[in-house]
This record gives C-alpha cells, structure tokens and sequence, in this order.
C-alpha cells in the first residue's frame, strides 16, 4: 500500500483505470448530444429551414469536463482513499491499547477516546484483533486485568465504557498484568499516557516494550492535568495551592468553593505566571461565609483531581478570651494571654473581653486565664452556657490553688455539698479518667488537700496537687503525644509552673444535650510550658460514638458522685 | 372616447341635433322649432340624426397552438387572448355596444348579465376541437368583427377568412397574439421542434443557425397579414405576451372607436 503523507489508497490498483479517461472523453467528443424537446406552436415557420454549415454536433466544453471528472471521481473513490492513514501498524500481532484511565486522564478524556478509536480504526483496516488494558484499577477490590483479544468493533465499544477513574493510575499492578499478556507475532503496542510521571511507569513501559514496538501518545503541551491541593487557612484567607505538571498552557484559572448542599460561596482567580507550575488561589470572605466552604474546585477541570474537600479544620471558630486585669492589657507581653493568643491566632477568631461579655457573644470556647475560684453566680451561668453547648478552656495557675487551698473546697459550693467526704475517692476516678484519655501514668500523691467535684451537670472539676515529678512527666506526655491519640477529650493543663502546685482542671463535655446543638469540634490537647504555649489540633473531629464513650467512662467512675 | 350610440349621419331617430329645414307641407307641427322660426320669416323644422348601437361579434383563436407560453412567468398566449377579449367586451358593453361571441349563434347584446355567460362560454371551449381560424356565419351588413388569435396559418387561409367577412360589408380588427420566443427564436444547439396541432417534427442540429431565416419568415407573415387587412378595409394590430395588456387594450378599442 503505498503511503502518500495525506493520503493512501486501500486499493490502488484500481487507479490504472485512469488511463482509460483519455478514452472516454475521445468517445464523449464523438458521440452528439441527445437533441433537445421543444415544443412550439410557429412550426409550420420553422419546416424548411436548415441551418447553413452543417458541423459536427459538438458537446459544451464543460458538459464533456463534468463528465471525465465525474469518471476519474468514480475511480478514486473505488480506489478507497484514506485520509492521514499515519503509517501502518507496527508488527504482525494485534493491537495492544494501554490506557491511563486514573483521575488526571480526566480532562482530555474525549480526545483520548478519539486517539483510541483512530488507532483501533486502523487495527480493523490490517484486519488486526485489539487488547486494552487499562492502568487505573476498576473497582478496589477486584484484580486489575486486560481485555481478551477482541474484534475491533467490540473494541470500539470498550473504549466508549471506560471511563477515568477518580483515583490513581497503579502502573506496577499494569505491568504485572501486561507481563501475563502473550501475543502471537509482535504486537503494536500504543500506550495513552495522562502525561503525568507516576510510580512503576519505567517497569510497565518495559513490560509493554516486551510485546512489540511501543507508542507512548501525551496529551499536547498545556493539556496536563491540574491538581488542587489542601487549602491552607491563613488569619483573613482561603489559600488554595494550585500545581500543574508543565509551565505552558492556559495561565488563568477560576477556583470556586461550594458548601455542603453544593451551593456557590466564592470564586477567587489564580494565575499561573509564564512557566511556573504553581500557583495560589486567594478566598478572601468573611468568616461566616468562609466555614461554610466545604469543596473547592476549579472550573472547567472535570476531573478529580481538581477537587478539594474540606472539613471542620479548615474551619475558624470563634474563641474568646478573658481578659485578666486592666493592668494585664497594658503590659501586653506579660499578660497570661500573650502566648494563647499567639497560638490560636492562626486558626481561629480571637476576641477578647470580660467573662459576661463573652458568655452573651456567640463564640465556641472560652479561654479562661488563671483567675481563681469564680463567684457562685458566674459559676451558675458558665455551667449553663456549657449545658447549652460552650466548652471552656481554662488555666490553672497559683491564683486558683490559693482559693483552692484557702477554703479547701474549690468551687464546690455550687450543690452545697461537701467535697472532703470523698475527694480521695474522687480523685483516684478523675486521675484514672484523665489517664486513660492521655495514656499516661501519673504519680498519685494523696498528702496535700484536693478536691475533685463532678457536678450532677456533667462538669468535671478535678483539682490535683502534684508533685513536680508528675508535673513534668504529664507535661511531658501530654506534649508528646500525637493529637490523634486523645481526640477524644478536651484536657487543659498541666500547667507547669516553678513553684509548689500545679492543678489540671478540666472540663469535660458529657451530656446530651449537646446532641441538639452544632457541633463543638475542637479537640484540643494544650500543654502549657513556662515560655511557650503549644496547641494542638486533633486531626478531625470529634465523632458522637467517641463523645459517647467519654461520658460512659465518667459516669462509671465516680458512681457515688454522680 | 366612449359614447355607446354611433350617430349614422342622416336624418332619423335620435338625441343629437342633424339640421334645420323649411317646413314643408305635411310635417306634423310639433316638430317646427318655433325659437328658430322667430328669427327670420321662414319657417323651420328641427332634424335630428339618426342613431343606432353597434354590434360587435368578438371571436379568440382556442387551438392548441395558443395554448403554449415561452416562459413560466408569461400567461399562455390563449389566457392574454381571453383576458383582452373579456376586457374589450367590458369596455364596449359599457359603451352601450352590443356584443356577442361569435360561433356561439347568439344574438349582440348591450346586458351586463350576459358577460358571465360570455366567460363561461370562452373557458369551456376545448383546444382540441377548435380552429385557428373564425367560421363563417351570416353577419348583417355594418356589423364589426374582432379576431384574436396567433394568426400562423397559411396567408391564403387567412385571407380567405377575412374576404369572407369583407364582401358582406362586415369590417374589424384583427390582433395578432405571440409569445416572445415566438419572434425571437431563442433556442440554441440541437433542438427537436415538436408541433402542438400535429405538424411533424423538425430537427436543427443548430437552432440558432436559422434565427434571421425564422425572423425573415416570421415578419413576410406579419407583412402578409397586414396586406390582406389593408386590401379588405380591416385593421390590424400586433400583441406580444411579455407586454403588459393595457398597451394592447388601448390601441384595439381606439381603433374600434375611430372605425366606428
């Protein structure tokens, strides 16, 4: 079959039948037209008449061209012609289709398929069986796996199935079953690559290689796929990183963030400069609008991997602090709240203000620097404000041991109960609690007063003199474990200080009445150190299922108490 | 240029005044014009002239022949006859004429109400069984004749026609209706002329060879019609389908008027 580049003729012997035109107009020149049929009523002025030179009837220049064009038309289209054939298949075996269907095939997937069907398109011209195999897993629990050898057209149908998947390209399972594959004769092997370099993409073009002469078809420059990563949440933004695999193609870009009903919150524009691969998409929206994004997504990418889900991390919450003394605000750095609120600036909304004034706002949490006992009154509205869903964050420090240790009772009044009738008991149960939340063994020292006191509206107040051994290894431990481990709970404390006590007092969250309410999810593990305050964050949530195992723990603990 | 009754230039019946004459014994009395008669001492009777409406007998060619056009958009040539003649009946019925189809054997009338039958009778008639030329039939003496129709026959059968009506004192007017192919031949390469009342087939390898010899022939036909209406007292008139209809009605029923 001989190959002219934009053309080539299925059946070119045929074309001798074009020497055979020269014939047939010398015939057309010969024969005369039909006469026309005309009618006409003045005949009878017509009979008689002969026109002067008889020559011969000749027909028009462009009916006889017409003709010999139609002719020569007839043999060239007999002949097959076929446009771009692009060479002829490699080798004598089948066709073998190797196909990245993993998320960053998504975006030119048509085109892909168009790829395909041309190639397979000419597998059937050569008469030639056709083999897919697909690199992207189809279901997770099903082995990959390669078509049988099929006839083109059932091939063609194939192809219209597959559909990109969402996840990645597994090349080394691709080449494991591109090295069962046998061929008779050596195959041509076209691989359609997503562009993207990924793991075990040597081994599987190596294994494809096997087979016959191997055609690794890219997408063109600037058709790669683009990937959003995890939104990173500054004090006032949504940055959105933007990465691409090549420094060319389109450099403007609309990301869009949706809620959880998918409904549009904020688009935000990001560009790529000339020959760079990253770049950042900037959500500048006000908090209330800002958590509720729960997707972004940039438009007209349609494949996965242009799709970022977001939770509660990236969500600010309100946390207000209160401020100690009017003297503490003047000398900002010596202030209890200089270093929380250096912690918590990044990742949430930080207000500050006087415990009244923050209990009417509508915050999360409240931080509550060492401020002793709180009177009854306030104690009375701070455990309903917890009843209603709050979670307070509060410090130990000398200030509250003192009030602790002067009336030796802590803030036990609330029920008019003496706490000293079963502290020890009390305690023992906190301890074990707060252990097993922080999977740690404290040192008990039963020598100094404590007070332990859970109230019948599921606050936990456990005031623990220890020794500083069990203050540093707390801290120690506290600081030490990985925020995964103690999702569960919200401790505060130890705070390790340099002098005589330390007093973890915590606030745990049990009833369920907040079950009706929006979700607290703040986990929060915070260990104070004397120069510096770390936070950190839990890595999701808290579930129900673990909120109900913490308030099963309390109530068995202390059953005399409670 | 309507008036419908056409004054006979002598005495008799009539509205319009003829002359004045003596009186003489035996004229009834009333008829003496007394204003006249005061003016000088004779006596004078007023004459008026006698007036009488004219027939018409109108007649279009329905042969095969007329029922032909050149072009899509130009009305058959059997269609301008009938439209002109209907138009001219109108025209003349108006003018207190009476007309009459001829052939049909009715007797002229000035009705209004016989136009309608008139027109029936004119779509009625077959191609088939009619004859490119009139027949005769006793017309009375000073009755006029109007012909349409292509007029291709043989010179000698028209001439025959016309002299017919001629010497029994009839005259008229006689329009010629063509197509315009008709005269200009537009016909090019090899072309098999087929007759539309049975002539045989002719066959020009080059029709437009003999466009001048069919011009030529075409115009002594022309000329030969206008010889015979010369030499029997009648008047002719050429048409042509790709002209608008007014032009021709204009000239007809002048010519009429004036002959009248």
């Amino acid at each position: 079959m001989p190959g002219l580049a934009p053309l080539a003729f299925l059946n070119p012997w045929l074309l001798v039948a074009l020497i055979g035109l020269p014939a047939l107009w010398f015939l057309l020149r010969v024969t005369p037209p039909a006469p026309r049929s005309q009618r006409f009523p003045a005949i009878r002025l017509l009979l008689g008449l002969e026109p002067p030179e008889q020559t011969p009837a000749r027909t028009p220049w462009w009916l006889l061209l017409l003709r010999l064009l139609a002719a020569a038309l007839l043999i060239l289209g007999l002949a097959g012609p076929v446009l771009h054939p692009a060479g002829q298949l490699g080798g004598s075996g089948p066709l073998v289709l190797a196909i990245d269907d993993g998320w960053a095939a998504g975006k030119d997937w048509d085109a892909r398929v168009q790829q395909a069907q041309a190639l397979i398109d000419r597998a059937e011209r050569e008469n030639r069986r056709v083999r897919i195999l697909t690199t992207a897993q189809a279901r997770s629990d099903a082995p990959q796996t390669a078509s049988d050898l099929i006839r083109p057209d059932a091939a063609r149908e194939l192809i219209r199935a597959i559909q990109p998947k969402p996840w990645p390209v597994d090349y080394a399972a691709a080449a494991e079953v591109a090295n069962g594959l046998q061929v008779t004769g050596s195959a041509h092997v076209v691989w359609l690559s997503d562009g993207l370099a990924a793991d075990g993409a040597r081994a599987l073009a190596v294994q494809l290689q096997r087979l016959g002469r191997l055609e690794v078809l890219r997408p063109q420059t600037g058709r790669t796929a683009l990937t959003v990563l995890p939104p990173e949440s500054t004090g006032t933004t949504v940055e959105v990183p933007l990465r691409r695999a090549d420094g060319a193609g389109q450099p403007r870009y609309t990301a869009v963030a949706y809620d959880t009903r998918g409904r549009l919150v904020g688009t935000a524009e990001a560009r790529f400069e000339e020959g760079s691969t990253q770049t950042t998409a900037r959500f500048e929206l006000p908090l209330e609008l800002r958590n509720r994004i729960a997707q972004v997504a940039v438009e007209g990418e349609s494949h996965a991997g242009a799709v970022a889900l977001l939770d509660s991390r990236w969500q600010r919450r309100p946390v207000g602090m209160v401020s100690a003394t009017p003297l503490a605000d003047a000398q900002p750095l010596l202030s209890e709240l200089y270093y929380l609120d250096r912690a918590l600036k990044p990742y949430a909304e930080v207000s500050r203000g006087s415990l009244d004034e923050l209990l009417q706002a509508d915050v999360a949490v409240i931080a509550l620097p060492d401020r002793g006992a709180l009177p009854s009154n306030q104690r009375r509205r701070v455990a309903d404000w917890i009843e209603a869903g709050g979670v307070i964050l509060r410090f130990a420090g000398p200030r509250l041991a003192d009030d602790l240790t002067l009336d030796g009772t802590g803030g036990s009044d609330a029920d008019g109960r003496d706490a000293h009738s079963d502290a020890a008991t009390e305690t023992a149960a906190a301890v074990t609690m707060l252990e097993t939340a922080s999977s740690t063994r404290f040192v008990r020292s039963t020598s100094t007063p404590s007070a332990t006191k859970v109230t019948r509206r599921g606050i936990v107040t456990v005031s623990l003199p220890v020794t500083s051994a069990f203050t540093s290894k707390a801290a120690k431990s506290l600081a030490g474990t990985s925020p995964t481990k103690n999702e569960d709970s919200l401790v505060a404390g130890p705070a390790f200080s340099p002098w005589a006590t330390a007093t973890v007092t915590l606030f745990a969250l049990v009833e369920p009445p907040l079950l009706a309410l929006p979700r607290i999810s703040m986990p929060v593990a915070v260990s104070v150190k004397p120069m510096s305050v770390r936070v950190m964050f839990a890595g999701f949530c808290t579930g129900w299922s673990d909120r109900g195992r913490l308030r099963a723990r309390t109530r068995r603990s202390p059953s005399g108490a409670v | 240029m309507a008036q419908g009754v056409h004054g006979r230039r002598r005495v008799g019946l009539g509205e319009t005044f003829w002359q004045y004459r003596d009186y003489e014994p035996g004229d009834p009395p009333t008829s003496i014009d007394w204003r006249q008669t005061a003016k000088s001492d004779r006596v004078f009777v007023r004459q008026m002239e006698w007036e009488a409406a004219q027939s018409v007998w109108c007649w279009r060619d329905a042969s095969a022949s007329m029922d032909w056009r050149s072009h899509n958009r130009l009305p058959r040539k059997r269609e301008r006859a009938e439209l002109l003649l209907l138009a001219l009946m109108i025209l003349m019925t108006r003018a207190g004429e009476h007309v009459t189809l001829l052939g049909t054997g009715m007797t002229p009338s000035a009705g209004r109400g016989m136009l309608g039958r008139f027109t029936e009778l004119l779509t009625q008639e077959q191609a088939d069984r009619a004859a490119s030329l009139p027949p005769m039939e006793p017309l009375p003496r000073s009755a006029q004749v109007l012909l349409l129709g292509d007029f291709l026959s043989p010179l000698e059968e028209i001439e025959k026609t016309l002299r017919g009506f001629a010497e029994r004192g009839v005259s008229g007017h006689l329009v010629q209706v063509l197509a315009p192919a008709e005269e200009t031949l537009p016909y090019h390469g090899r072309v098999r002329f087929e007759g539309l009342e049975g002539e045989r087939t002719w066959l020009l390898s080059r029709a437009e060879g003999v466009r001048d010899d069919y011009r030529r022939r075409l115009r002594a036909q022309e000329d030969g019609i206008a010889a015979i209406a010369r030499r029997t007292g009648w008047q002719c008139t050429w048409h042509r389908t790709d002209r608008p209809p007014q032009t021709a009605l204009l000239a007809v029923y002048g010519a009429l008027s004036r002959q009248a």
